[in-house]
């Protein structure tokens, strides 16, 4: 077969592939010797261009084209043999190369079409925004560089923009504490003891995290959102997705895995306290064991629920879980004193050795026998003359003045005229009166609401009337005193014994046995009316007592006292007082866990700096707080097989756990339950099974935050 | 001398190694509190520029920088590793925004089109030298011309000396459009021997209808056919050698101004941060 391809000078033409242009011909096989020129034009218009050697021209015909012509050239040194002209192509590397232009100049036009038209944000957004951020469809809501334009981009890149920064932008809506550009989200102060907790603990922290450590150290400070929520991936994307090295990086104690090198939990999962004082040892193996007639839960969860987030097991109400047993030690059943809380209690005074000594506080009733209450004490706070006698007194009991200074007596005198003029104050001017000393020792006025609740309805007629049957002449006494009289001899304000009030006294509530509250009266105080009404009171159907009578709760006036008896669980008036008095002695005496009401008996007192509260709630969702570590009891229920709770909370029968609850101060504390090990969620929690990334049960921002509220203007739903 | 196997497993070797301590940096580096992105994208954009002076040294011949082919090595291996470069980059996921979109297209183009160019390198050249005569790709059309001229001779004067139209009316109806121009560049490029089979099978069973004066001229005319299947088989395998690089090259340009638009939005949108 004969060969196609020549390569000798001769017979091969030349293609000149590496030009922008080649013959015309090329592709018959007869391309010309010159080719065309660097525009694409043929040169070429005979077979040859004579060469001139001496005066007669010479063909140049190449051996590819025949070779010399016989004919040879003209004498004007023109070939005989003219070619027609080609058209001239380009060879493929022209080609590739226009190719080229063209796709980069197609590139060049279609960004520049995009930023000089409309749809700069559409085009090049690096990726759909998560959901969460869906709705956002202007970009210099989270973006600076959107406030400037396409011109300022390379301006941008350099950070040279002035204005609020991305990271601002971004608080805008997400309120995640006060220092959110800092570590956590708090003040490095905070972190520096946690930090000295762990600079001790050995650990062997990844490879590539060590390398990290190293090399990009991490830092608390001036920490962009960016850095970690990295938008613009998708609807579908996490934000809140961090690899477990970068949650390290500034961690002096880096580790592998929860299972290898993880902190041991401390004292999980209760680092205080409970805030009602349960005790689960001695309710299980006495309380339910002993008496089964209450019905005693059966499983946890008749006392614990979910609550809707899932995270806590709230503890059921009170009327669920406690009610059956407790309610009636609230309303005093077995109760050897009084079952109410005395408001007002005439004080034991010796009267005798007053008057002996010339200090006589007018009428007294002699079988009073009480020190001054706390309520008292707490209501004679608001009279600089009481404050004052009170301080001067002391300790000095007011029933046996036998051996006090003559200073003590004019104190105990001064005293005693006070309780008068709060009494008469408080008759007179009812639950006014009590607000108005009380608010003026408060650095703030009290709501209406709390107001109501601290007077709870005073019945300021039963006082009125109390008043003046323990206190006959009380008016005149005043008076007297007030002027700075001599009091009235006792004989003539009132020669009876302390009893109901004198006939010529007006009876403001004559004829209203309701509004007097005659029930208010024990039946022990009616005895002790004069004689004459004795046979009217004979014939009297007796009742029950007065405290039984009270039995639902409210006041009544026993004996030499005005009582207020709480009307069961959650009682407006105790608790309403309890908070006002935080940190005093009253609150010390409504807390106390015998104290009526009880409420100090379930409920735990804490003391910190901010001062002294009590806990009238178990353990509560908070929404606004985030916790550093997060759990969720739900998400777990459905894996834990028989020994359910028992799985992670086991029973510690010999922790102290009522000796937590002897002072107030809620870390020093020992759980019904041992603390939860670390291995015991390292069983599950590994990468191949549930997981055990930093962020499945921490969060990073930790602290209180209040969510971000609209600043809707009333005026613009009006325009 | 090290021959090709022990140098391509040492290449290879050696692009094992660049790969592990790729992904090593950038597991170090996500671990940090930096944006792997832009370590990587910086890395990318470098590297592509780095395979685009490749093209650059072909021009600069008179410079003393190492030899084309040599180039042409690292061009080869520089670019698988830019392929790691970009899915670490891309975070192993598609992006999805249009601009980012039309980046890793355009990526994917040159990449996959500098691959196949690769591939066809590897494969084709063999396959050229085993059939037929080593022929310049430029002048292969002017050949097709040679072997139509000749066909069309040879079946004119089989008409004149044997007075028989049966090859010529065969070389109308079959084979005109055979000798017209490069044919069969699918079959040709995926080893395919179907249609010149078919070609020649139609030619041979004419044979039993041919006289003797007439055989000689069909055995010539089979020939020619066997010769034009040939140059067609390398018209098109240095077709493909080439035409590749009408997608690899031009996309590159594009690549190279997306890629600059993109790294400054990256920047511009995330420097107040």
């Amino acid at each position: 077969m004969e060969k196609l391809q020549k390569f000798d000078y001769h017979s091969s033409p030349y293609h000149r592939p590496n030009q922008d242009w080649v013959c015309g011909w090329a592709d018959s096989g007869q391309c010309c010797q010159l080719g065309p020129d660097v525009r694409g034009r043929c040169r070429v218009a005979a077979q040859c261009q004579p060469l001139l050697e001496g005066d007669r021209w010479q063909c140049a015909r190449s051996d590819l084209h025949g070779g010399c012509c016989p004919k040879g050239p003209s004498p004007a040194g023109q070939c005989g043999y003219s070619l027609p002209p080609c058209r001239p192509r380009r060879s493929w590397r022209s080609r590739r190369r226009i190719l080229t232009r063209w796709f980069a100049s197609l590139a060049v036009g279609l960004v520049l079409l995009v930023v000089v038209s409309d749809s700069v944000p559409v085009l090049f957004e690096p990726g759909a925004r998560s959901a969460a951020h869906a709705e956002i469809d202007d970009c210099r809501a989270c973006h600076l560089t959107a406030d400037f334009g396409p011109a300022s981009w390379l301006r941008a890149a350099l950070g040279q923009l002035p204005g609020r920064s991305d990271t601002e932008r971004c608080l805008d809506c997400h309120r995640v504490g006060e220092a959110p550009r800092l570590a956590h989200s708090v003040d490095p102060s905070r972190l520096a003891p946690l930090t000295d907790a762990q600079l001790g603990h050995a650990s062997r922290p990844p490879w590539n995290l060590s390398l990290a450590r190293a090399s990009f150290p991490g830092t608390d400070q001036d920490l962009a959102c960016g850095v970690c929520h990295q938008e613009h991936r998708g609807a579908k994307a996490n934000l809140e997705e961090v690899t477990n090295g970068r949650c390290q990086i500034c961690h002096v104690a880096p580790f592998a895995s929860l299972a290898e090198g993880h902190p041991e939990f401390s004292a999980y999962p209760a680092p205080r306290r409970t805030r009602i004082q349960f005790d689960h040892v001695s309710h299980f193996s006495k309380h339910f064991a002993e008496d089964a007639q209450l019905s005693p839960p059966a499983t946890c969860s008749a006392c614990h629920a979910p609550d809707n987030a899932g995270r806590l097991m709230l503890v059921k109400p009170f009327e669920t879980v406690c009610a059956s047993c407790h309610e009636s030690d609230i309303a005093g059943a077995g109760r050897a004193g009084a079952r109410g809380l005395a408001v007002i209690e005439v004080p034991g005074l010796d009267v005798e050795t007053l008057e002996a000594r010339g200090f006589g506080a007018g009428v007294w009733p002699r079988h009073a026998d009480a020190a001054p209450g706390p309520f008292l004490r707490r209501l004679l706070q608001a009279d600089p003359a009481a404050v004052a006698a009170l301080a001067e007194l002391g300790r000095t009991r007011l029933w046996d003045l036998r051996t006090a200074e003559p200073g003590q007596l004019a104190a105990a005198q001064t005293l005693a005229l006070c309780i008068k003029a709060l009494l008469q104050d408080l008759a007179l001017r009812g639950g006014l009166a009590l607000v108005e000393r009380l608010e003026a020792q408060g650095a703030e006025a009290l709501d209406s609401a709390r107001r109501g609740s601290l007077v709870a309805m005073l019945p300021a007629a039963a006082l009125s009337e109390a008043a003046a049957q323990w206190f006959p002449g009380l008016d005149d006494e005043l008076a007297a005193w007030r002027a700075g009289q001599p009091l009235p001899a006792p004989a003539e304000a009132s020669s009876r014994p302390p009893g109901p009030p004198a006939p010529a006294e007006p009876d403001l509530f004559d004829g209203d046995d309701g509004l007097l509250g005659g029930g208010l009266f024990d039946g022990d105080l009616d005895a002790a009316a004069p004689a004459s009404s004795a046979p009217a009171a004979a014939g009297k159907p007796r009742g029950h007592s007065i405290e039984e009578r009270m039995r639902f709760g409210g006041w009544y006036v026993e004996d030499l006292a005005l009582r207020y008896r709480p009307a069961g669980h959650r009682d407006n008036f105790v608790r309403a007082w309890i908070e006002a008095e935080s940190g005093t002695e009253l609150f010390d005496h409504l807390t106390q866990a015998d104290s009526p009401g009880r409420c100090g008996y379930c409920h735990s007192v804490d003391e910190s700096a901010a001062g002294v509260s009590v806990n009238w709630y178990p353990r509560m969702p908070k929404p606004k707080l985030h916790p550093f570590a997060v759990f969720s009891h739900t998400a777990h229920f459905s894996m834990l097989g028989d020994p359910g709770c028992k799985t992670c909370h086991q029973l510690n029968p010999a922790a102290p756990y009522a000796q937590g609850f002897e002072d107030r101060n809620p870390a020093t504390y020992a759980s019904n339950y041992f603390d939860i090990d670390r291995e015991v969620c390292a069983d599950c929690h590994t990468p191949e099974l549930a997981g055990n990334d930093c962020t499945l049960c921490h969060r990073y921002h930790i602290g209180e935050f209040e969510p971000t509220v609209p600043s809707t203007r009333l005026v613009d739903f009006t325009r | 001398m090290m021959g090709f196997a022990q140098r391509r497993r040492r290449n290879l070797l050696g692009l094992l190694v660049v790969f592990a301590g790729l992904l090593a940096v950038d597991r170090v580096y996500q671990a940090s509190l930096h944006r792997a992105e832009f370590l990587s994208g910086w890395t990318l954009f470098l590297l592509i520029l780095l395979l685009g002076a490749h093209n650059l040294r072909k021009r600069l011949s008179m410079l003393p920088l190492g030899s084309a082919a040599e180039w042409l090595q690292w061009h080869i291996y520089i670019g698988f590793t830019v392929i790691l470069v970009f899915l670490l980059h891309v975070g192993w996921h598609i992006p999805s925004g249009l601009l980012d979109t039309a980046l890793a297209l355009v990526f994917a183009i040159v990449a996959g089109s500098g691959v196949l160019g690769l591939v066809l390198s590897r494969r084709l050249p063999p396959r050229l030298t085993r059939r037929g005569e080593d022929v310049i790709f430029e002048r292969i059309p002017g050949f097709v011309v040679q072997l139509r001229q000749r066909a069309e001779v040879l079946v004119a004067e089989a008409a004149t000396e044997t007075g028989s139209t049966t090859l010529a009316e065969h070389y109308r109806d079959h084979l005109a459009d055979f000798f017209a121009g490069p044919r069969h560049i699918g079959a040709h490029l995926f080893g395919s021997g179907r249609p010149s089979f078919m070609l020649l099978h139609r030619l041979d069973a004419l044979a039993r209808y041919t006289n003797e004066d007439e055989r000689e001229f069909h055995l010539r005319l089979r020939a020619l056919v066997e010769q034009k299947d040939e140059l067609d088989f390398h018209h098109a395998l240095q077709a493909a050698l080439k035409a590749w690089l009408f997608v690899h090259v031009p996309a590159v340009s594009a690549l190279l101004v997306l890629a600059s638009v993109h790294m400054l939005l990256a920047h511009a949108f995330t420097g107040a941060a």
